[in-house]
């Protein structure tokens, strides 16, 4: 039997192409912003999200788990703006309180084994309806990319010039910031909490390190993020690798590949 | 310090606040325990129960309702589930400081009963499965303890109990016998006796309450009597090794069983390879535990268009006399379901 033969596989697939091209292409602005630290800070406060749902009793903890992203990541972009210095002092209290607070409460029955798979991620078992989610917020991001990019570029150059022509760099900012914790959470139980950071910088940094121009950034970021995601799922099925790590293995080949050839 | 900084940290100990708040809030809904004894005066000695988790509470519940100065106390929170992987905390230690007697189901259950001893090593333990028929048991994977050893050395029997205890704390049986209600019977028979041996002053009560509980059982147990008579029964791939009793009690042939609920992060190889041993031993139906997400039941599911039948493992839920009664009843009519 071959491998696209199995739905799962065939799911899996999709997610990867919804996935990695929406990573590729918000990453992009992440590694120019110095974003990094903050998308990592996004990423773990995914288990404080799940754990404030368990609290109040929510049946869909993805709910819970968007809506605290996206009041996190818009309180850490307050604190960036706030704290002239320090800030990623502050972000590091913010994101250690509250992983501490997630595993503090998800543990607390002494069995949190339960949740092992939002660590790694399960793209292997997303299903159909999962799938237009991610569909949905693959076309929310490319529409909002298509008409706010051009602002999102130049507040990310000079932010004083962009305010000076009339854009409003917090909106901006705010906005991106949202964006991409929606994608992070809606994506963390696919991809996996302690590596969806790595699928989000490793894909647009090996870019930078060979692209000529923004246009080719782009193009290459999405590529190397398209090509580690389903290489990742092929070889997973090769091997008795989960799909999550392998493809964040290939992207991290990739990212040294292009290091050299930059130097 | 300035105004912006205080007012910056000041929203730093707001969301501190909130979090601890929403800890108190998470860790205070705790699943209130059943005080179903009587209380008695200070200067008496009381007599304190501590159990594994929440199967072995049920039944003790049940045996010592209305026994004076007796304290029941269960370790791992009625949510936890199975104990395969449990860690003991703290107060798991601390509970077990002043208790008379530790109850465990045994079999490999509770994999931190070392701590356990090495906390309290004077503590009296009491095992479960010891008050099992071990010919009853199951190996691990499904099998008849009987059939498959038929041929392995006679074990010795006081009053209908094994008595072996290393033995019966070895890995090799399947521990989750509770979900087979004769020998949840047995094991509530045994239990009885032993508490009654520790504590005599509530001998008669437990012994009363025990005659009760086992009338309940038996009740439950003629409503299973007509899917045991059924014939022709669908073969089942157990995805949780627990349902081996249940399925052995009603008699559904058990054609494979892998315990892959629990588990995450597999590679796509190791999933088309479930999906093709599923295949080749299985058409029937899948069994699922339904304390796990159903993610892998459900693309095994729609790999092999087997039908999932969710059962309740009987070990989460809320701290109710008749816990396990009202979830074997849910049992049941997903059996029926399964085997028409």
């Amino acid at each position: 039997m071959q491998i696209f033969d199995y739905e799962f596989v065939r799911n899996a697939f999709a997610a990867i192409m919804l996935i990695t091209p929406l990573f590729g292409l918000i990453g992009t602005m992440i590694v120019n912003n110095k974003l990094a630290f903050f998308s990592d800070a996004l990423g773990h406060s995914a288990i404080t999200g799940i754990a404030l749902g368990v609290i109040l009793g929510v049946s869909n903890t993805t709910f819970s788990m968007v809506l605290f992203g996206i009041v996190f990541a818009l309180l850490l972009n307050w604190i960036k703006y706030r704290g002239k210095a320090g800030a990623e002092t502050i972000i590091s209290v913010f994101a250690s309180c509250g992983l501490a607070i997630g595993l503090a409460v998800l543990s607390s029955g002494g069995n949190f084994s339960k949740y092992n798979a939002l660590l790694i991620g399960d793209i292997l078992s997303i299903t159909k309806g999962e799938l237009v989610g991610l569909l949905c917020v693959f076309l929310v991001t490319v529409v909002f990319w298509l008409c706010c990019f051009n602002q999102l570029h130049f507040v990310s150059i000079n932010p004083s010039l962009a305010q000076s022509k009339g854009i409003s760099v917090r909106l901006y900012d705010n906005l991106f910031v949202v964006l991409l914790a929606v994608i992070v959470m809606l994506s963390i139980r696919w991809v996996g909490l302690l590596i969806i950071n790595a699928l989000l910088i490793l894909p647009a940094a090996a870019a930078r390190n060979v692209a000529r121009n923004m246009r080719s950034y782009h193009l290459l970021s999405v590529l190397f993020a398209i090509v580690c995601g389903v290489g990742g799922l092929l070889l997973s099925c090769r091997t008795d690798i989960a799909t999550g790590p392998m493809i964040v293995l290939l992207a991290s080949a990739v990212f040294f590949l292009t290091l050299c050839k930059k130097r | 310090m300035k105004w912006k900084d205080a007012s910056l940290w000041m929203w730093l100990l707001l969301f501190l606040c909130f979090a601890a708040g929403c800890l108190g809030l998470g860790m205070g809904e705790e699943n209130q325990k059943k005080d179903v004894t009587e209380e008695i005066g200070e200067s008496e000695d009381s007599f304190k129960i501590v159990t594994s988790f929440y199967p072995l509470y049920t039944m003790v519940i049940n045996l010592a309702e209305g026994a004076k100065g007796v304290e029941i106390d269960n370790m791992a929170e009625p949510q936890t589930g199975c104990l395969h992987d449990y860690q003991l905390r703290p107060g798991d230690i601390l509970c077990l400081e002043d208790a008379d007697v530790f109850l465990a189901n045994g079999g490999g259950m509770e994999e931190f009963l070392e701590d356990v001893f090495a906390a309290r090593p004077d503590l009296e333990m009491l095992y479960a499965l010891d008050g099992v028929d071990e010919e009853m048991l199951l190996e691990n994977g499904g099998h008849d303890h009987e059939t498959e050893h038929a041929h392995e050395e006679e074990h010795d029997h006081e009053e209908g109990y094994a008595h072996e205890e290393e033995h019966f704390h070895e890995e090799a049986f399947n521990p989750h016998t509770w979900l087979h209600p004769i020998l949840y019977k047995e094991e509530i028979r045994y239990l009885a006796l032993e508490l009654g041996r520790k504590n005599p002053e509530n001998k008669e009560v437990y012994d009363r309450n025990r005659m009760r509980y086992e009338e309940k059982i038996d009740a439950l147990m003629s409503e299973y009597e007509e899917i045991k008579k059924k014939s022709n029964k669908k073969g089942c791939v157990l995805l949780h090794e627990s349902f081996a009793y249940l399925a052995d009690y009603c008699g559904f042939p058990v054609t494979a069983s892998m315990d892959v609920e629990k588990d995450s992060g597999f590679s796509a190889r190791e999933i088309r390879d479930l999906i093709e041993e599923v295949e080749e031993r299985g058409g029937g139906i899948l069994i699922s535990d339904s304390q796990y997400t159903g993610r892998i039941s459900g693309l095994l599911s729609a790999e092999t268009g087997m039908e999932v039948h969710q059962l309740d493992a009987c070990v989460s839920g809320e701290y109710d006399k008749d816990a396990w009664l009202n979830s074997m009843r849910k049992n049941l009519e997903e059996l029926k379901n399964a085997a028409d």
